[in-house]
């Protein structure tokens, strides 16, 4: 593979120069997308990237270096520019070293030549499948989405014998459906799929969801402001869960003391009834991947176990700076970012609960779904907009609301849960059930 | 004739279709320090270009790393391709408008090139804003300071005839810092962020403005928690360059209207709002974050009145939008990179200024809240549901402005809220340097206008 002898090549020039460290990162790739507007496609999108990086340590001091080309003397100027920059930077405190080569397991679905060869033709039937779908439904419903489908091949080293090279595939189609009520009032609906595998595909079927949950969002209300029960469908849990432990449990946060679980492993977080772990080895995860963006190998990771917080999403330069293991869960925005923990597969057992029993004896509720309640820009307070919500009385969903919030804080949230659901609902490895949470502060 | 502008033209072409080609450039540096230490430093070159064509009212994109004459040759091809292979009952026809065609070559305008600054310069100046956060204050737990700095060039030429290339620069420098009491945290930053070049860092005082910032975290710590429910509030500039980019500008932007997806379709001419409230959108102001002198598709930018007194007057467009709505091209088509489409995008908006001052305003509110410096936010343009947040405020009791309350969130409707609009205040600022994010394109922008009372507001607290 040519690209990771030149990844080698990169490390070798940047310790000849006086790199103490260096880890080097190619990415070669395609993209196909399929606009939807006005219920119709739009065009056709394309191209191909290739794009290398290297992160360089003299001594303790960090430069990195990214350009978007493989040439060789393009590589060697990028290489450079990352010594010079870490020549001319003061040490990070934190860094000890990147982490060493150790043995992994592979993950079984990441590419599916099916994908990678469905023609620009499949795809324009299938996106239209899905549109005709959502129009089936209510011949009133205006369309707009689109399709994308990705193959990309990702190769890592460094100097301390990382040598890494996936490649990985997958298509994803969303549609988002609006409904003009009588009144003047618009409802709008969204639904999507993503999916590394061909037999997944689910055109039709998320256009159908889409259209019902645009009719159902007409008509929105404000409610009274005051104290409500909330249910979360399984994708609010997922975002909101999500956000709460993606920031609080990411040892990157810890470690700079700004999280709100600090010195919190072992102490009660959430109900009892809450489990969460993260699962980067999931068989056809959207987010499975068998290392990390550094190369070292990925695992399974429980967060809350029983409401107890047991553990922290960390990388190589989290683990050594807080002295914990290494999970393997660095990923990164960008080529031109250093890694940092992020969480992949995040997973949420199921409870006790079946649907009918978590609504039943509600007598002031919202439901939320396709949104979530997140932490105000890292802080523990937590204070969101409903996008989607429905009013829930004595039990029965009532009517779409508008214009309404939930003022609350992270721990609040967590500890206010009082029901688990039973189903859950997998998204390519990301998985939770619906949730409840009482006496939570609503206004609008 | 260049040579690209000789291969677009070289493409078999009908009197309706179009094509273009645009090369993107970016060359970017930025630091970040946390604490005392330096996390990140990183230089990122990004090139590559873009390819689209248009034919029979279907369009076809490609984007390439590949530069040499054979890969922007293929690109072009594959997008030809892309458009031929939509078959002709599939999508609904677009087209685009060009009024008229420019020839031009923009310099880099600025006092000091940042390229030209060296390492060690660029970390003093973050180290020292580091400290003066955190120097002396216990209860800051953390800062993240980042200074950043990137020079884009873009070339773009359509078969119209337009061949034009500019250079842009970004400065920013913001800083953070996270206050922590027990189990309650405060998160509070500032930044400034302009199209001028070295200088924008230069004139921030960054010392006065770390202890600034250390000091309004620590006050956090101590605040009230924010009250909840529906209630008459006075917004700060930066409130207000986020509010009026959120609650109205994405619903002004022209491929919302044509897509069926903004509030404001259909209400050209029309009421939208309150009479003292007129709204620009302006990437020509010498030097501001949202600032350039072409858009992607190189039309040259110009001044854009949204609403005037009130009345809806203009919406911001592409070459395509234009087309749709009849309308002239107004350069708001922006691509965040190389491999991203022009879409319609705002520059620098802002509310014009009105008559009142802060303490008038307070007068007007009698009892509320008054909320400061932005965190951000986002809106849905169909719905017109927006939602923003503030990093801190101020209960008014009887018409004063009294004790801080910690962060908190509001939402409103984009119809209900410049109706509601009671008060607009005449201390004009452009506070709000952000990045904008549509479609996964992220581009700069600024925001702001005068302090402004607004009346039936839902405050998301916990009281």
């Amino acid at each position: 593979m040519k690209e990771l002898e030149l990844c080698l090549k990169g490390i070798k020039l940047a310790e000849e120069l006086g790199a103490s460290q260096a880890e080097a990162v190619a990415l070669i790739g395609r993209s196909v997308n399929l606009s939807i507007e006005r219920n119709s496609i739009k065009g056709i999108d394309e191209g191909s990237f290739s794009s290398f990086g290297i992160r360089v340590y003299v001594g303790k001091s960090i430069g990195i270096s990214t350009v978007t080309s493989l040439e060789e003397s393009k590589v060697e100027t990028v290489v450079k520019n990352a010594i010079e920059l870490a020549k001319s930077s003061p040490p990070d405190e934190n860094f000890v070293s990147l982490p060493e080569s150790k043995e992994f397991i592979e993950v079984f679905g990441l590419y599916d030549r099916t994908i990678e060869d469905l023609t620009s033709e499949e795809l324009v039937s299938n996106t239209q499948r899905g549109i005709h779908a959502l129009k089936d439904v209510d011949k009133t419903l205006d369309a707009v989405g689109g399709t994308e489908l990705f193959v990309t091949e990702k190769f890592i080293a460094n100097s301390l014998g990382v040598e890494r090279s996936q490649k990985a595939s997958g298509i994803s189609f969303g549609i988002e459906a609006l409904k003009k009520g009588s009144n003047g009032d618009i409802g709008t609906g969204f639904d999507y799929f993503f999916t590394r595998t061909s037999k997944e595909l689910k055109f039709e079927e998320v256009g159908i969801n889409a259209a019902n949950k645009a009719i159902k969002n007409v008509g929105r209300r404000g409610v009274k402001s005051g104290t409500y029960t909330l249910i979360l469908d399984e994708r609010a849990t997922l975002g909101t869960i999500g956000s709460i432990v993606g920031y609080g449990a990411n040892a990157f946060y810890i470690l700079q003391k700004s999280s709100y679980y600090v010195n919190k492993i072992g102490t009660k977080v959430a109900n009892e009834q809450l489990n969460v772990l993260d699962d980067p080895l999931y068989p056809y995860g959207w987010s499975s991947t068998p290392f990390d963006s550094e190369g070292y190998p990925s695992s399974k990771v429980k967060l809350i176990e029983n409401g107890i917080l047991t553990n922290y999403i960390t990388d190589s330069y989290t683990a050594n700076a807080l002295k914990i293991e290494n999970n393997g869960h660095a990923g990164r925005g960008g080529l031109v970012d250093k890694p940092r923990p992020r969480l992949t597969n995040l997973q949420i057992a199921s409870g006790e609960y079946e649907d009918d029993e978590l609504f039943k004896d509600v007598k002031q509720g919202i439901y939320i779904y396709d949104s979530s309640l997140s932490p105000v820009e890292g802080s523990s307070n937590i204070s969101s907009l409903v996008d989607y919500g429905f009013l829930i009385e004595e039990g029965e969903i009532k009517y779409p609301v508008k214009n309404t919030m939930v003022g609350s804080t992270v721990f609040e949230i967590l500890q206010s849960i009082d029901a688990v659901g039973k189903k859950t609902k997998n998204e390519a490895g990301r998985i939770a059930p619906k949730i409840r949470i009482r006496n939570i502060k609503v206004s609008s | 004739m260049s040579e690209i502008k000789t291969l677009v033209s070289s493409l078999k072409l009908g009197k309706e279709d179009f094509a273009d080609f645009r090369i993107t450039e970016v060359e970017s540096t930025s630091l970040v320090i946390r604490k005392g230490n330096v996390e990140q430093v990183t230089h990122d070159i990004s090139i590559g270009g873009a390819a689209r064509v248009l034919i029979n009212g279907n369009w076809g994109f490609y984007y390439t790393t590949n530069l040499s004459t054979e890969g922007i040759k293929a690109a072009l091809e594959k997008a030809y391709k892309a458009a031929k292979a939509l078959p002709e009952n599939v999508t609904e026809k677009s087209r685009i408008k060009i009024e008229r065609t420019y020839e031009d070559e923009v310099k880099l305008n600025v006092k000091i090139d940042p390229r030209n600054i060296s390492l060690e310069e660029k970390v003093k100046i973050v180290l020292e804003f580091d400290k003066n956060i955190w120097k002396g204050n216990e209860e800051i737990v953390t800062t993240s300071v980042t200074l950043s700095d990137s020079v884009k060039k873009e070339y773009i030429t359509n078969s119209y005839g337009t061949e034009v290339k500019y250079e842009v620069c970004s400065t920013r420098i913001s800083g953070s810092a996270v206050a922590k009491e027990g189990d309650l945290i405060q998160n509070v930053s500032t930044s400034v962020g302009e199209s001028r070049g070295w200088e924008t860092i230069k004139e921030f005082d960054h010392v006065k403005e770390g202890q600034e910032l250390g000091r309004r975290g620590i006050e956090l710590l101590k605040a009230l928690p924010p009250p909840s429910g529906r209630m008459n509030i006075i917004m700060d500039q930066s409130l207000v360059g986020v509010f009026i980019h959120e609650a109205f500008g994405h619903a002004s932007e022209a491929d919302a209207v044509k897509a069926n997806r903004s509030i404001l379709a259909g209400l050209m001419g029309k009421k939208v709002g309150n009479e003292a409230i007129s709204v620009t959108d302006d990437p020509t102001i010498p030097g501001m974050r949202g600032s350039y002198p072409y858009d992607s598709e190189g039309t040259k930018a110009e001044r854009r009145e949204i609403v005037k007194k009130g009345i809806l007057v203009g919406y911001l467009h592409s070459l395509e939008t234009a087309a749709y709505l009849n309308a002239k091209p107004n350069g708001a088509a922006r691509a965040m990179d190389f491999s991203s489409k022009p879409i319609v995008r705002m520059s620098n908006t802002f509310i014009e200024n009105g008559e009142y001052s802060l303490e008038e305003l307070a007068e007007m509110i009698k009892n509320g809240v008054y909320l400061a410096k932005s965190y951000g936010g986002y809106v849905d343009p169909a719905r017109g549901q927006f939602y923003f947040s503030a990093q801190e405020g101020y209960l008014i009791e009887n018409g004063k402005i009294g004790n801080k309350i910690q962060n908190v969130s509001m939402s409103g409707l984009t119809l209900d809220v410049l109706e509601n609009v009671v008060g607009v205040g005449n201390d004009l600022k452009l506070a709000f340097p952000g990045t904008c994010g549509k479609d996964g394109q992220w581009v700069p922008v600024s925001g702001g206008g005068p302090h402004i009372a607004v009346k039936e507001i839902v405050v998301g607290g916990r009281k």
